[in-house]
C-alpha cells in the first residue's frame, strides 16, 4: 500500500510474513549540502541520545529494551545529490512473543517521542549534550583514518569530486562540526519537517490502519516539493596520481576512481552491472582472477559501482613495492574488457552471479525497503526477478566493450608507509 | 530422520546422521528465496598438534587449517568457485579456532551446488605448485589484519590471557609459518580430520527436505567414504591463572584503544552447562554494562566511554573470556573504573529483578531478529551447538535464568587474578 499522507510525505506499507520482524524507516531527504550534512550528522547523534520523555541515554535504551530489544538508529547518508537522515526501528513480530503486545503502536509512538519531542532547553538543544556528542563525532571522524583502506577510498573520492558536498563524507566534516552553532542544529532539525521530502516505510506482518493511526500525531510539512534529479554529474578532468604516506602501515592501500556514465536503472544500466561484475565485482572477475589468483599481488582486489554519482571504485591491499605493477595489471583488465577478450563462460558465470545476488537480496528487509524508496524517488518501476533476468541475459560482450570504452581513470591513490615507496 | 517442531518459533528442524557418519541438519525456510548451505569440519587452528594413535604426536605449522581452507577450492582441472558461479551460487569459506566451514548461497540449481560443495570438500588436491602460489595471497591477508588496530588489540589480549595456549596464535598463522606449510602438511591434516564423521552439513532455506536427502544419499553412496577414529588433539590447560597482566603497544591510530580481558579460571563442559554459562554471562554483562544501565550512563557522561564501547563473552571448546573494549581519551580511568566495577559486580545495584526482566526481553528480541538473515541463523546454529542442546533451546533456557544465578556468576567469575589489560596508544606517544 502506498499513500500520500501529506503533500511531501509518502507512506509505504509492505505486508509480509517472511521475517520475524517489523521494520519501520523514516527517511528525511533533502538536496545535498556540505554544511547541512555535517549539521545533520551531529543532529542525528543528539536526537539519538535523549528526548523530552527519555532524558538520558539510559532511559532511551531502557525503553528500547522494553520494546523487546528493538533495534534503533538515526543515521545520515548521502546518495547522488541527495542527503538522507534515516530513522530506523526494527521490532519483533508480537506473534512470537510470550505475551500479547502492541509493539507497532508503541514503536511508532517512540519514534514520535524522539523526533517531535526533542530534549530542548530554552528552545535549543541542551549545550552539554551537544558538546559531548560533538566531541564523540569529532573523535569518530578522526578515527576514520585508522581504517587505512577506508581512508584511502575517502581520500580518492575527495580528490575526484569537484564539489564540497560530494567531497564531504556522509558523516560530516570535522572543520564544520567543530564550528556548528546551536542555531545550525535547530535549523537542521526544523528543516526535517518543513523542507524535506519524507518517505516512511513499514515492512512486516502489520495492519495498515494501525500504522496510519500511529502516524496521526506527527506534524508534516504542508508545501509541495520537487527534488532535483538524484544523479550527480561532473566534467571529466585530468587524471590525478597521489601517494599518501602514513607511518606504521603494513600494507599499501590502493584506491582508484573511474568516471563512468552508469546510473541506477537508467540508460544501459544492465550492461554496466555486467561490466562491473566482470571487472571486479565477483570472485570470477578479472581483478580477482588476475591480480589475486594469477599474479598473487593481493588478497583482495575488487570494484564497486556508485550508480548515483557515475563512479566506479577499485580497492586493493598490496605490497607497496608492487604499486606500479598492480595499477598496470588493473589497467590491462580494463583493456581486456575493451577488447572483448572475455570468454563466453566467464560472461555467463558473472551474469549468473548477478542474477543470484538479485534474488538473494529479496531475502533482506533492508533491500526490499530500499527498492520501495528508490522506486518512489525516481518515480520509476524497478524490475522484478523475471524482468531483471531478461535485462541481464540480453547483455552482450559488445555491450561490455562499449561500457569499458567509456571508463575513464580519474584518480589513482595509494596510502603507504614512506619507507616502502 | 528426526524432526522437531518448535511451535513458538514456527520452525521445524530435521536431523539425521548418514551411514558414513556425516551429520545433517535441515531447516526449511519456505518464505525465503535462497538456500544457505555450510559443510563444517571440526578442525580449526587450535588443532595443530594431535596424536593419531594415542602415542605418536603429529605437529603441523601454525595456520595449517586456514591454509587448507584456501586450497580446498582449487582442483587439478577446475576451480570450485567457477563451478559454483556457473550454477549461480556465491561460495565462501572461513576458519575459526575449532572449525572450518565451506559454504554457498544459491537461489537455483540447489542439487548441482550441493554436489559441488560435497565433491569439493571430499576430493582433495594439493600440489607443491598450488600450495606455493597461495603463500603470497595468505601473506597479504595476514598483512591486511596487521593494519587493523582492533584486531591487533584483540590478538594481544589473547596472548596475555593465554600465553601458553594455542589460542594466542592467529588463525591464519604468521607470514613465516605460512611459508613453512607444504602440500604434505595439508594432506596430513586432511586425511585425519576431513572424514565424514567429523563433518556436519547444515542447510537453511527454501528446499524440499525429501529431495535434499535423496541427493545427499546418492552423492555420498558414490564416494565410499567411511567413518574413522579421530585423532586425539593435544590439549593445553585453558583455565590456568598464568596471565600477562598488562601490555602497552603503539600503532597508527588517532586515539587510545582500550581492551580489558577477564579469563574464565573455572573449567566447564561443552554441554548444557556451557550454553547456560554463555547465556547467563550475556545477561550479566548487559545488566552491568548495557547502555540502559546507570554504569554505562555515568561512564559516558564522564567522557570515559563513547559509542565505540562494547563487550563480548567468547567461548570455545574449553576456554572462555570476557573482552571489554572502547576508544578513550582517559585510558587509565577506563581500565581502573571498569576493573573495579567488575571486581565488585555481585553487589552492583544494576543486578535486580526489574533490570533482569528488561534485559531478558531485549535478549529475546535479539534472538528472534537473528532469524531474519539465513546466514546469521546458520552461524548462530553452529556457534550454539553444545551437543545435547543448541540454538533452538535458547529461548526457554534464557527465560529460566534466575537473578541468584547471575549474582553467583558475578561473584565467582571476576577474580582479581583473571584480569588483563591491553592499551594501544597513538604513535606520537611512542617515546
Amino acid at each position: 500500500m502506498i499513500s500520500k499522507i501529506a503533500p511531501r510525505t509518502t507512506l509505504h506499507v509492505i505486508k509480509s510474513t517472511q521475517f520475524k520482524t517489523i521494520e519501520i524507516n523514516f527517511h528525511f531527504i533533502e538536496p545535498l549540502n556540505a554544511h547541512r550534512l555535517s549539521a545533520r550528522s551531529l543532529l542525528a547523534s543528539v536526537l539519538e541520545s535523549r528526548s523530552a520523555d527519555f532524558t538520558s541515554q539510559a532511559a532511551m535504551a531502557a525503553k528500547l529494551a522494553q520494546l523487546y530489544g528493538a533495534g534503533f538508529s538515526i543515521n545520515v547518508a548521502k546518495n547522488g545529490t541527495y542527503s538522507f537522515l534515516t530513522v530506523r526501528l526494527v521490532l519483533v513480530n508480537p506473534r512470537f512473543l510470550p505475551t500479547q503486545s502492541s509493539l507497532v503502536t508503541d514503536g511508532l509512538h517512540f519514534i514520535y517521542q524522539v523526533l517531535q519531542r526533542p530534549y530542548l532547553v530554552n528552545g535549543h538543544f541542551d549545550e552539554q549534550v551537544v558538546q559531548r556528542e560533538r566531541t564523540n563525532l569529532l573523535a569518530y571522524l578522526r578515527a576514520a583514518q585508522d581504517d587505512k583502506q577506508f581512508y584511502a577510498n575517502l581520500m580518492a573520492q575527495a580528490y575526484y569530486y569537484q564539489t564540497t558536498a560530494q567531497q564531504t563524507p556522509s558523516f560530516g566534516d570535522a572543520q564544520v562540526v567543530q564550528h556548528l552553532q546551536a542555531s545550525d542544529l535547530m535549523d537542521a532539525y526544523q528543516s526535517l519537517f518543513t523542507e524535506d521530502q519524507v518517505v516512511i516505510e513499514v515492512l512486516g506482518d502489520v495492519d495498515e490502519q494501525t500504522v496510519l493511526q500511529g502516524l496521526t500525531p506527527f506534524q508534516w510539512g504542508q508545501l509541495p516539493l520537487t527534488l532535483p534529479t538524484i544523479f550527480y554529474h561532473q566534467p571529466l578532468q585530468k587524471q590525478q596520481t597521489r601517494r599518501l604516506y602514513l607511518p606504521r602501515v603494513q600494507q599499501g592501500k590502493l584506491s582508484l576512481v573511474y568516471q563512468v556514465p552508469a546510473y541506477f536503472y537508467q540508460h544501459n544500466y544492465p550492461a554496466w552491472l555486467v561490466t562491473n561484475a566482470l571487472f571486479g565485482g565477483t570472485t570470477q572477475s578479472l581483478l580477482f582472477l588476475h591480480v589475486r589468483e594469477q599474479q598473487q599481488l593481493a588478497y583482495y582486489a575488487d570494484s564497486t559501482l556508485d550508480p548515483f554519482c557515475g563512479a566506479l571504485l577499485v580497492q586493493s591491499g598490496i605490497d607497496a613495492h608492487d604499486y606500479q605493477q598492480v595499477v598496470a595489471t588493473i589497467q590491462q583488465q580494463v583493456q581486456l574488457l575493451r577488447d572483448g577478450q572475455i570468454t563466453a563462460t566467464l560472461l555467463q558465470q558473472n551474469k549468473q552471479s548477478l542474477l543470484n545476488d538479485f534474488v538473494m537480496h529479496l531475502d533482506t528487509s533492508r533491500n526490499l525497503l530500499n527498492r520501495a524508496l528508490y522506486a518512489d524517488l525516481l518515480r520509476q518501476h524497478l524490475p522484478d526477478v523475471s524482468e531483471f533476468t531478461t535485462l541481464i541475459n540480453a547483455v552482450t560482450i559488445a555491450d561490455v566493450q562499449a561500457c569499458a570504452a567509456q571508463m575513464q581513470l580519474q584518480v589513482q591513490l595509494c596510502v603507504m608507509n614512506e619507507e616502502d615507496q | 530422520m528426526k524432526s522437531i517442531t518448535y511451535a513458538h518459533l514456527d520452525e521445524q528442524v530435521y536431523t539425521t546422521t548418514l551411514a558414513n557418519g556425516l551429520q545433517v541438519m535441515l531447516l526449511p525456510q519456505p518464505a525465503f528465496h535462497q538456500t544457505y548451505a555450510t559443510l563444517t569440519v571440526h578442525y580449526g587452528s587450535l588443532m595443530n598438534a594431535f596424536s593419531p594413535d594415542g602415542q605418536s604426536l603429529v605437529r603441523l605449522p601454525q595456520g595449517t587449517a586456514h591454509f587448507l581452507e584456501h586450497k580446498i577450492f582449487e582442483k587439478a582441472d577446475y576451480d570450485a568457485f567457477a563451478l559454483f558461479s556457473q550454477n549461480g551460487a556465491d561460495a565462501n569459506a572461513f576458519t575459526t579456532y575449532n572449525k572450518t566451514s565451506f559454504l554457498f548461497t544459491a537461489t537455483r540449481h540447489l542439487h548441482a551446488n550441493l554436489d559441488i560443495l560435497l565433491d569439493t570438500v571430499q576430493t582433495p588436491y594439493f600440489t607443491k605448485k598450488t600450495v606455493d602460489k597461495e603463500k603470497e595471497i595468505i601473506a597479504q591477508e595476514i598483512k591486511m589484519y596487521d593494519d587493523d588496530p582492533d584486531w591487533q588489540l584483540f590478538m594481544q589480549l589473547l596472548r596475555n590471557l593465554y600465553p601458553h595456549h594455542p589460542l594466542h596464535d592467529d588463525v591464519a598463522g604468521t607470514v613465516a609459518s605460512v611459508h613453512q606449510i607444504t602440500a604434505a602438511d595439508l594432506q596430513c591434516a586432511y586425511d585425519y580430520f576431513y572424514v565424514p564423521n567429523n563433518m556436519r552439513l547444515l542447510l537453511v532455506g527454501n528446499f524440499d527436505v525429501d529431495c535434499v536427502m535423496q541427493w545427499l544419499n546418492a552423492n555420498q553412496a558414490n564416494k565410499h567414504l567411511t567413518s574413522r577414529i579421530l585423532p586425539q588433539v593435544q590439549t593445553t590447560n585453558a583455565v590456568s591463572p598464568d596471565i600477562v597482566k598488562h601490555t602497552v603497544c603503539y600503532g597508527a591510530i588517532s586515539r587510545p584503544k582500550c581492551l580489558l580481558g577477564i579469563k574464565n579460571l573455572m573449567p566447564f563442559e561443552h554441554n548444557q552447562t556451557g550454553l547456560r554459562l554463555k547465556l547467563t554471562m550475556n545477561l550479566l554483562l548487559d545488566m552491568l554494562l548495557g547502555d540502559d544501565s546507570n554504569n554505562y550512563l555515568q561512564l559516558y557522561q564522564q567522557g570515559i566511554i563513547d559509542d565505540t564501547f562494547g563487550y563480548e563473552f567468547s567461548i570455545t571448546d574449553d576456554a572462555s573470556f570476557v573482552a571489554i573494549n572502547g576508544d578513550s581519551n582517559q585510558p587509565q580511568r577506563f581500565m581502573q573504573t571498569l576493573q573495579a566495577l567488575l571486581q565488585h559486580a555481585a553487589n552492583n545495584d544494576e543486578l535486580n529483578d526489574d533490570h533482569l526482566s528488561r534485559v531478558k526481553k531485549a535478549n529475546l528480541g535479539m534472538y528472534l531478529r537473528s532469524f531474519n538473515s539465513l546466514e546469521t541463523l546458520a552461524n548462530q546454529i553452529m556457534d550454539n551447538d553444545y551437543g545435547t542442546v543448541g540454538f533452538f533451546d535458547i529461548m526457554p533456557m534464557l527465560m529460566d535464568i534466575k537473578l541468584t544465578e547471575i549474582k553467583q556468576l558475578a561473584q565467582t567469575f571476576f577474580k582479581d587474578n583473571a584480569f588483563s589489560t591491553v592499551l594501544l596508544l597513538p604513535q606520537e606517544d611512542d617515546k
